[in-house]
């Protein structure tokens, strides 16, 4: 029998569980634990450390390469062993800054060092987009390396992890470290190379859903002695080589407010054709029943929350048209949500919005980004009952094999750290779910964005006006403008106004990531206008063109505050890195869906109090109703993310015999 | 989705390819609960019990360890159409069975969940001890064995002759206790004190031990005819508001097929200790004194306090409770009740249309409203009820324990669900859409609750005990010492000019006249000589019979007083006069009053605590009631309050040694002063029938103060028993 790779042996070893969120007074205290942590500020003591690495530097400068790689062999085996101390870590970090320096040409700045013992000691570090975060990240994940357990570093799509991936690979090289990036068409055994280097550079989509294949392919040899019995025995493909992952240790989570807070609890699913398949003509056939209702006496549209309900005529008379039907529809229960079901798709699922359909396929569009999700499907009949609305083929339901929200996955690492723009808003959050501290690092050259008040119209038309006007006039002068709009919907609406005045513009919409990140990069060219939605294109510097910062730089213009304060400053930091300059405005109305939804009573105030104005009303009001909606919004979204960990954790508490996720 | 039960559950993936049975050895009992068909689940290890339905029933029979969780569903589904349980029910099935450890499923078993979830029913044990401190169990033993041995002939009075005998015992104790029940009630005024405390305690362990017993053997015998063994594992001790007691655990009862055995094993208890107490009852009458007679005095008190308030009580979760609930066919009553109630309340204030109401049919709806108002009112009686009793009877030393015990149950009653209530309505998901409706609803509810307690006012009313009196009154005393030879009967118009109230004869004072007189005519006759004879002798003789004469007018006014006119016109009220004729009075001595008797005052005593009140708050109309006669009623006015000070009781009456309400000083014979001094408030009738009211007769007088709020009035009477207990 070959040796269990000590790393396997972990895995198999320790428990893959997320731990349950405390709960009643322990929450209480953990909560009061993580206020406390805020209160003490942390900048200042992750300052002084980059002092002190930076103090080093002469130290290695000087060397030779024969005489660093040696220095650096020698700091590898201490962190292998795990005898490090804090002053060999700052050592280290000094080290592999001067490898960087080197191997591509940038020594990082003395913030960027800042920002490395803090991801080092499993905080989110805020670095404003453009200070250099990549970078930055290569230093913790190097000292990961050396210790040997892997390192994942998680990037917000394919293109990125390739890009830093190959960026990078001359530091690790140097610091005799294996580097590698996990691709979405990879095969197995590909991947599991991947994983076995030293440093991995993946999505986070592709490092759950690997997890979530090798759990499948563990399958019921969960234990450790399972599953070396199960080698014992040796069957042709013995479970612990087809693993592709060594286990979840060390993670630099970029965008980690993205990733760990606004998509935590989408789910990665694996799914795969079921057995048993209902009978697929029952999805056309409801399509058939439903088209003989009649909205309002039949079922009633709740716009709201968008859902269908049936009232009573409409279910007598739903029995009436599938008298006789058999199979599924013989049941009351079951044909209801069938039409219900077929309703909600023909009422609330409109065709170019919601999804589009290509090569007779309905495929699914993500409303924030705009994006094409291929590979998605809705969930319970919905997607057929759409399907057959269009009269498509009406494909089989898909089984779910795994599940898996982002919240839980990442709560398995055993050390987490992550880096974003924006993370401030959401220190508690951070700490309640993930007991992760944030620290904000300073930029490395004071930001001289210009951000003059924001612009408030009762209606939306005269919101829409000035928008356009205040384009033109600065589109005149050359800047290059960056619109950020809250969905799809509206990135079109503006495109239209803009083509109609005669404006030509770039609209992010549906794209691969790839062009999507070059369409963003180029935004920063003299004379261009690009509109995007604010999802799109995170993580991607906009470089000014040549002249652009004597023109004033990126002029950023909002059309809508966003979810939370953290997307708005998201999309303003946009404009003016690094030092250059830039403007960011935000122009909005009582109208837009966002305040509207969550202030309603102030907006109603409001608007009754300005009545049918066309200036600019922005004051005390307004900027009391978008910080109310904020954090209204903020709490809702933060209550649901609980929420659903909660029933997560039932779940798992009461199926523990159903063996783990 | 609008649907109320929808199909498909998100984690149906984890379930759907399991392959699990029932446990080896699980029993399976079919039984009706008003008409529905349910089937209990029992895990003979650790006698565990679940209930499911017929359609899970029907899930659980065809998993078999061969077929998948998916495969048994589709079946279901084409078997029961629309009552075949969805993918979320199966789930939570599975789950719940999982959690009483009656599922097996052949994958290697989770054992850290499995301590995890055992450690979890502990925690939850404990602090079910913790938030019930008044009755904590403990299990220690396990008498399955024992009770095996003797069932054979202790089980044997669980048949009908055993019924029947019982009920002869019953009968001939409650003959014994209806005759001799005077006795009885004033026995029992003794029975907390502190001499008897030890053998009240050991009555109380003797009759639960016969208690516990019966329970143990009941449920064995009824075991043995129903064909199941009918196991009791556990016995120990429970801590009744901190007193150790027995227990014993019988609740394998509850695979009995007839709910009449179940009822039976239930309330045999009960059952037990009433035998036990009519036993105590012929043996009480029986005997006069002794220690055997306290004894069983204190077993009947036990037995009668327990059985009434406790575990004859369905209202509370005692023996009855499981009886009744069980009896109705309503299975975990008290649980769903509160649910029942909270799903009124969203329903219905909240407005929540797909609330879950866990009643199923009509009359389970009735039992809940009514069994819920009812367990929730008497639970909160009982439980001020105990706290006033320990905050009565507690020693000093442990009179902390009193607050502590309210402050708990002020915590764990009111303050965590009132906390969980408001966050439910901040946070809840169920609210999600109708947080404003159900916040404004609450609101106003809680609005309209305050305004009511604290700001409408209500009348408040003190009680004062006092004694009426005429208000003109003479006392008749006799003026000279004599026999009675006739008297005006008692209550009867007497007036100056009337006939004399009573009469004597004093022999010896008519004999006295008579010398006095026969001596003055001597005298007299010795002047008339001597005026002839010397002028001077006559002086002096006739002032010897000046003093005669005064003597001899003396003599007959105290003759006169003999007959004792009334001194003002009123009623002549002498109780005793009847047994006068013929006795001796002496001078001094009362023999009965003239009063005016259609012009009446009472006299009422205020002790300090309400004193303060009647003098700022009184209003002048008070209403009168005569002691033990609650159809008199008469109005009155307040004349005069006079202030503290005053120790003497108006009357003995009033005095807590002759069945008074104020504790009088016990060094005083007379029984007239009083331990604490007092407020005198006289208050004038407003006549309207004399002949029902008699003076000297004792009143409760019912003070109409000024209206304040409810919650007010509350706060007030909550002050004043704090202070009075701790002197704060």
């Amino acid at each position: 029998m070959r040796a269990v790779p000590s790393a396997t042996w972990r895995t198999l070893d320790e428990r893959m569980i997320s731990k349950p969120l405390p709960q009643g007074l322990d929450a209480l205290w953990d909560a009061g634990v993580g206020v406390a942590t805020r209160l003490v500020p942390q900048q200042k003591r992750y300052l002084q450390k980059a002092e002190k690495v930076l103090a080093l530097e002469k130290q290695f400068s000087a060397m030779g390469n024969g005489k660093l790689q040696q220095a650096i062999g020698q700091l590898r085996e201490t962190f292998r062993r795990g005898r490090d101390t804090e002053e060999e870590l700052h050592r280290a970090f000094a080290a592999i800054r001067e490898v960087a320096t080197r191997q591509i040409g940038e020594r990082p700045f003395p913030v960027q060092v800042a920002g490395a013992p803090a991801l080092s000691s499993g905080c989110v570090a805020e670095m404003a987009t453009g200070e250099g975060k990549t970078l930055t990240a290569t230093l913790p994940a190097t000292i990961a390396g050396w210790r040997g357990r892997g390192c994942h570093v998680i990037t917000v799509n394919d293109y990125l992890a390739k890009r830093d991936a190959e960026w990078m690979e001359g530091v690790y090289g140097f610091c005799g470290l294996k580097v590698a990036h996990i691709e979405g068409d990879m095969p197995p055994a590909q991947r599991q190379e991947a994983y076995a280097a030293d440093v991995t550079y993946c999505t986070n989509k592709e490092v759950t859903a690997d997890f979530l294949r090798d759990r499948l392919v563990l399958g019921r040899c969960g234990g450790l002695s399972a599953a070396l019995l199960e080698r014992l025995a040796g069957g042709q493909k013995p479970v612990l080589d087809r693993l592709v992952q060594r286990g979840l240790d060390y993670a630099i989570v970029d965008e980690a407010d993205s990733v760990l807070i606004d998509e935590a609890v989408t789910p990665l699913i694996i799914s795969g054709p079921a057995p048993n398949v209902e009978q697929t003509e029952a999805f056309q056939q409801a399509a058939e029943a439903t088209a003989r209702l009649e909205p309002n006496s039949d079922y009633r549209i709740n716009a709201k929350y968008r859902e269908i309900e049936l009232t009573d005529s409409g279910r007598r008379r739903l029995a009436e048209l599938t008298e006789g039907w058999g199979g599924l529809w013989r049941a009351t229960r079951r044909c209801e949500e069938l039409a219900v079901r077929a309703l909600t798709a023909k009422e609330l699922y409109q065709r170019g919005q919601q999804y589009v359909v290509e090569q007779d396929k309905v495929i699914i569009v993500d409303d924030f980004t705009g994006r094409l999700m291929h590979d998605r499907q809705w969930r319970d009949g919905l997607h057929q009952a759409v399907e057959a609305k269009e009269r498509v083929e009406v494909t089989p339901p898909k089984e779910t094999y795994a599940r898996l929200s982002f919240q839980r996955f990442f709560r398995m690492y055993r050390r987490l750290a992550g880096m974003t723009g924006t993370a401030q808003e959401a220190a508690a959050e951070f700490w309640q779910i993930y007991h992760l501290r944030v620290v904000v690092i300073p930029t490395n050259r004071p930001c001289i964005r210009r951000k003059p008040p924001d612009v408030v119209f009762t209606t939306a038309a005269a919101k829409w006006n000035r928008i356009v006007t205040e384009i033109e006039a600065v589109h005149a002068t050359g800047r290059p403008i960056l619109i950020g709009t809250r969905s799809v919907r509206n990135s079109e609406h503006v495109s239209g106004l803009l083509r109609a005045r005669g404006l030509e513009c770039q609209v992010l919409n549906a794209v691969h990531h790839q062009e999507e990140a070059m369409i963003v990069a180029g935004a920063g060219q003299a004379g261009r206008i690009t509109v995007a939605t604010n999802m799109a294109g995170r993580g991607t510097d906009v470089k000014l063109g040549p002249g652009v910062a004597d023109l004033g730089g990126l002029f950023v213009l909002a059309t809508e505050r966003n979810e939370s304060g953290r997307i708005d400053r998201q999309l303003f930091g946009r404009c003016a890195r690094q030092g250059d300059p830039g403007t960011a405005q935000a122009i909005t109305s009582l109208e837009d869906e966002f305040v509207s939804r969550h202030a309603k009573g102030l907006v109603a105030y409001l608007k009754k109090h300005h009545g049918q104005t066309e200036e600019d009303i922005a004051g005390r009001g307004t900027r009391a109703a978008s910080r109310l909606a904020h954090l209204r919004a903020e709490r809702l979204a933060l209550r649901r993310r609980r929420a659903v960990m909660r029933a997560d954790h039932w779940l798992d508490e009461h199926l523990s015999f159903a063996g783990r996720e | 989705m609008a649907i109320e039960r929808p199909t498909f559950h998100e984690a149906w993936y984890r379930v759907a390819q399991l392959r699990p049975r029932l446990l080896t050895g699980v029993r399976i009992y079919r039984q009706q609960y008003r008409g529905q068909l349910w089937y209990v689940v029992e895990n003979p290890a650790n006698n565990q019990f679940s209930r499911v339905s017929e359609e899970a029933y029907l899930f659980l029979g065809l998993l078999d360890g061969r077929r998948t969780v998916r495969d048994v569903w589709h079946t279901c589904n084409e078997r029961l159409d629309d009552r075949a349980p969805t993918q979320g029910e199966i789930i939570q099935l599975l789950g719940q069975l999982h959690a009483a450890n009656l599922l097996y499923v052949e994958l290697p078993p989770d054992s850290e969940a499995l301590f995890s979830r055992y450690r979890k029913r502990v925690r939850r044990e404990v602090t079910g001890y913790l938030t019930n401190l008044l009755f904590v169990r403990i299990p220690l033993l396990d008498p399955d064995k024992i009770l095996n041995r003797w069932v054979g002939l202790l089980g044997l009075p669980f048949s009908l002759t055993g019924l029947f005998l019982w009920l002869l015992l019953l009968g001939a104790g409650l003959y014994v206790i209806i005759g001799n029940f005077g006795d009885l009630v004033s026995q029992s005024s003794d029975v907390l004190d502190p001499d008897n405390i030890l053998l009240l305690y050991l009555s109380m362990v003797l009759t639960k031990v016969i208690h516990e017993f019966s329970h143990a053997f009941a449920c064995k015998r009824f075991g043995r005819l129903n064909g199941n063994a009918g196991e009791v594992h556990k016995m120990g001790v429970m801590f009744l508001i901190f007193f150790p007691l027995p227990y014993v655990d019988a609740s394998s009862a509850w695979t009995f097929r007839s709910k009449w055995h179940r009822a039976v094993v239930g309330m045999a208890g009960v059952m037990a200790e009433l035998a036990v107490a009519a036993v105590a009852a012929i043996v009480w009458a029986s005997t006069s004194t002794g220690t055997l007679h306290i004894i069983a005095f204190n077993v009947i008190f036990v037995a009668s306090v327990s059985t009434l308030f406790f575990n004859g009580n369905p209202l509370l979760r005692f023996d009855a409770y499981y009886v009744l609930s069980d009896l109705i066919e309503i299975p975990n009553l008290a649980q769903r009740c509160r649910q029942y109630l909270h799903y009124l309340f969203k329903r219905y204030v909240w407005g929540l249309k797909r609330a879950w109401n866990p009643a199923f049919t009509v009359g389970e709806r009735l039992w809940f409203v009514f069994y819920g108002c009812a367990a929730i009112s008497y639970r909160i009686f009982i439980s001020v009820r105990i706290l006033l009793f320990l905050n009565d009877r507690l020693p000093d030393t442990l009179s902390v324990l009193v607050p502590a015990l309210a402050f708990s149950a002020l915590v764990g009653w009111v303050l965590v669900p009132l906390a969980k209530f408001l966050r439910v309505l901040a946070t809840g998901t169920e609210l999600t859409r109708n947080r404003g409706r159900a916040i404004g609803s609450t609101g106003v509810l809680a609005l309209s609750l305050m305004v009511l307690l604290g700001f409408i006012r209500c009348p408040d009313y003190c009680r004062v005990e006092g004694v009426l009196e005429p208000v003109e009154l003479s006392t008749i005393h006799a003026a000279t010492d004599g026999f009675v030879t006739s008297f005006l009967p008692s209550r009867v118009a007497a007036s100056p000019t009337g006939p004399p109230l009573i009469q004597a004869v004093n022999p010896a004072l008519s004999s006295e006249e008579q010398v006095l007189t026969a001596g003055r005519r001597a005298l007299e006759i010795r002047r008339r000589k001597a005026l002839t004879r010397e002028v001077a002798a006559a002086q002096i003789l006739e002032e010897q019979l000046a003093a005669l004469d005064d003597k001899i007018e003396r003599v007959q006014q105290e003759l006169a007083s003999l007959s004792l006119a009334a001194p003002s016109s009123g009623t002549w009220v002498s109780p005793q006069i009847e047994y006068a004729r013929g006795r001796y009075v002496r001078r001094g001595e009362e023999i009965g009053v003239v009063a005016k008797l259609d012009d009446l005052l009472v006299r009422a005593t205020a002790g300090q605590n309400i004193a303060a009140m009647l003098v700022e708050q009184a209003e002048e109309g008070v209403e009168i009631r005569a002691n033990g006669r609650p159809e008199l009623t008469i109005a009155g006015t307040i004349e005069q309050i006079y202030p503290a000070g005053q120790g003497r009781l108006p009357s003995q009456a009033l005095g807590y040694a002759v069945g008074g309400s104020v504790p009088v000083d016990l060094r005083d014979p007379t029984g007239t002063t009083a331990a604490e001094k007092f407020f005198e408030v006289r208050i004038r009738l407003r006549w309207d029938d004399s002949a029902q009211w008699l003076t000297g007769q004792r009143v409760v007088v019912r003070v109409r103060l000024k209206s304040k709020s409810l919650a007010r009035q509350v706060w007030h009477y909550g002050r004043q028993l704090f202070q009075r207990r701790y002197h704060i």
